[in-house]
């Protein structure tokens, strides 16, 4: 699984490596349990600082996508696929997002038709 | 004649070895050619291939001129101006190539802009989380303690037996120099495990065995380097304390050390260069992350965003410098203030071959000059004083030595080592012995002058 880090990006690195992780964990890139690696490799191989890959990894951990600790470092957690409330944090997320794409002009048919279609993707 | 063998037998080499490893980067590898990264299907574009095909005509072009040039240095009996000749031609190779190699990245550029030929992944860093799980140390340090060992044995004898003498502090510091590569070889072991991943594709199999291949072979590098060195440093040792005696044989010694410290390399590279061409071709979702915009003309790196300070070159061979971090930038500033030095210490040299060599007596002592540099006797000190009409069989210890010119210490056959400064295309040479045995050998610029000299000695001493 690749990480592709934008550094004349706005978004800030370590968001960068927490969304992309996100995304290959639904994308099936990685599955649960899956070994990630260390905060030290992962900065001695990118040429990134450890503290930018450990925030990525403590915010991970928060979020519930990651598992981590001393004795078997990082792992991708398993998934809670029963739960069908829906966290809060995605939700003020998704309501941004809604905003910016009606400022943008984008019907809300057009908004939906795309949102399958990303959806899907994901499998 | 003899230094104008050896600078020929040394330099020209160089200039063949420059123009191959550019040369070679006309080719492409892993998407990446004269320092651009182009998507594959263009790599062949006629436009590609035109500005390739100038780029080749104008280095052909550099690399005739410049292969005549040496020869010049055969008009002229003065070492100094035949040292002067290859050092500037040193000098000018060390950057001339590379200006057919910038134009050609300019245009190339100019032609990728032009034509909308932007990648995906441009101006970013490119991870593969698998390649970043594996640990990266397969050969063990341990392969380098017996090369460290050997190093070390002839700097221990020369600590052990360290005198004030001249020749003993001489020996400790130039094999120690010597065999300061020996013990850089772990160093930079280590950091050829830290460098960035190979990249080639969306499959981390590859991009793992890829990386492995560079890591293990330039791995295998430095171990080779370290072997290398470390004979080469004993080698050395017995040369400077005159257990080898003939020049010649040093001489051949050091092409051999040379030759192998390039084999060593050479085969690092084109090993990696052969896997990537492979890996690339195999694979039916090829990758390259575009990082152009980090590569100054596509030869220098600057990267601030990158901590890593030394990196896989892009273009010849090797390792490079991150020149965003302040070590790489200090790196740079001393790299361009050696070659800038080296013309410059030809300017010296020319000035020291013909600066007069002097001979005066006064009334208290007898002093030989040459350029910056005096020797005095005074009478009081003097033991014995003799002349020879022809020079025994000498050798430079250390000083300087042109046709026309041996100052410094010098070992003189039966003599032992002796301080010297004469013309020895002369016939006529005062010998000095003080009364601490130390023996001196002076000339003047020319016999008569000489004659003049010691004729006015011989009444001055008891």
């Amino acid at each position: 699984m690749l990480l592709s880090l934008d550094f004349s990006s706005d978004i800030p690195i370590y968001q960068q490596i927490r969304n992309q992780i996100i995304i290959a964990i639904s994308d099936g890139k990685l599955l649960p349990g899956d070994q990630l690696p260390t905060i030290r490799n992962l900065a001695d191989q990118s040429g990134i600082n450890m503290m930018t890959v450990s925030k990525a990894y403590q915010l991970l951990k928060q979020e519930g996508y990651i598992t981590a600790d001393r004795r078997n470092g990082a792992k991708v957690a398993p998934r809670n696929v029963s739960s069908s409330e829906i966290p809060r944090v995605l939700h003020n997320e998704l309501q941004l997002l809604i905003s910016q794409f009606h400022l943008q002009g984008v019907k809300e048919d057009q908004f939906l038709s795309l949102c399958k279609e990303l959806y899907n993707k994901e499998g | 004649m003899f230094m104008k063998i050896i600078l020929f037998v040394f330099c020209y080499p160089i200039l063949p070895i420059m123009y191959f490893i550019i040369k070679n980067e006309l080719e492409p590898h892993k998407n990446i050619i004269l320092g651009v990264t182009l998507p594959s299907d263009e790599l062949r574009n006629p436009k590609v291939k035109e500005i390739i095909s100038r780029a080749k005509k104008s280095m052909r072009r550099i690399a005739i001129v410049l292969a005549l040039l040496p020869f010049t240095s055969l008009l002229t009996k003065y070492d100094s101006i035949v040292y002067a000749i290859f050092i500037t031609w040193i000098t000018v190779l060390c950057f001339i190539f590379f200006l057919p190699f910038m134009k050609g990245n300019l245009q190339l550029h100019k032609l990728k802009k032009e034509q909308n030929w932007h990648l995906d992944e441009e101006g970013t860093t490119i991870v593969d989380l698998k390649v970043t799980l594996e640990e990266p140390n397969p050969l063990s340090k341990y392969w380098f303690l017996p090369a460290i060992v050997l190093t070390c044995i002839p700097i221990i004898i020369d600590l052990c037996t360290i005198t004030s003498k001249d020749s003993n502090l001489l020996s400790l510091a130039t094999t120690t120099l010597v065999g300061l590569v020996t013990f850089l070889c772990p160093f930079l072991f280590h950091i050829a495990y830290k460098t960035k991943q190979e990249i080639v594709s969306q499959d981390s199999l590859r991009n793992q065995t890829l990386t492995r291949i560079r890591r293990y072979n330039f791995g295998k590098c430095f171990i080779g380097l370290s072997y290398t060195n470390a004979i080469y440093t004993i080698l050395f040792w017995l040369y400077i304390n005159h257990y080898i005696d003939s020049i010649i044989l040093f001489l051949i010694i050091t092409l051999l050390y040379t030759f192998f410290l390039l084999w060593w390399v050479l085969r690092a590279e084109f090993k990696v260069r052969l896997a990537q061409q492979q890996f690339s071709i195999q694979s039916e979702d090829s990758f390259t992350a575009d990082e152009d915009s980090y590569w100054i003309y596509g030869l220098l790196y600057y990267n601030p965003n990158d901590k890593h300070l030394i990196v896989p070159k892009r273009v010849g061979l090797g390792t490079d410098m991150n020149y965003a971090k302040p070590a790489g930038k200090v790196f740079g500033v001393i790299i361009a203030l050696i070659i800038l030095a080296m013309p410059i210490s030809a300017i010296g040299l020319i000035q020291s071959e013909f600066s007069p060599l002097l001979l005066t007596i006064d009334e208290e002592s007898i002093t030989a000059k040459h350029f910056h540099t005096t020797y005095g006797i005074d009478f009081d000190d003097i033991k014995t004083v003799e002349t020879w009409d022809e020079l025994p069989n000498i050798s430079k210890d250390n000083g300087t030595g042109f046709s026309t010119l041996c100052k410094g210490t010098y070992s003189i056959a039966g003599n032992g080592s002796c301080t010297v400064c004469f013309n020895p295309t002369n016939h006529l040479f005062i010998v000095i012995t003080k009364e601490n045995d130390k023996k001196y050998v002076f000339s003047g610029s020319t016999d008569k002058k000489t004659e003049e000299v010691y004729n006015i000695l011989i009444t001055k001493i008891p």
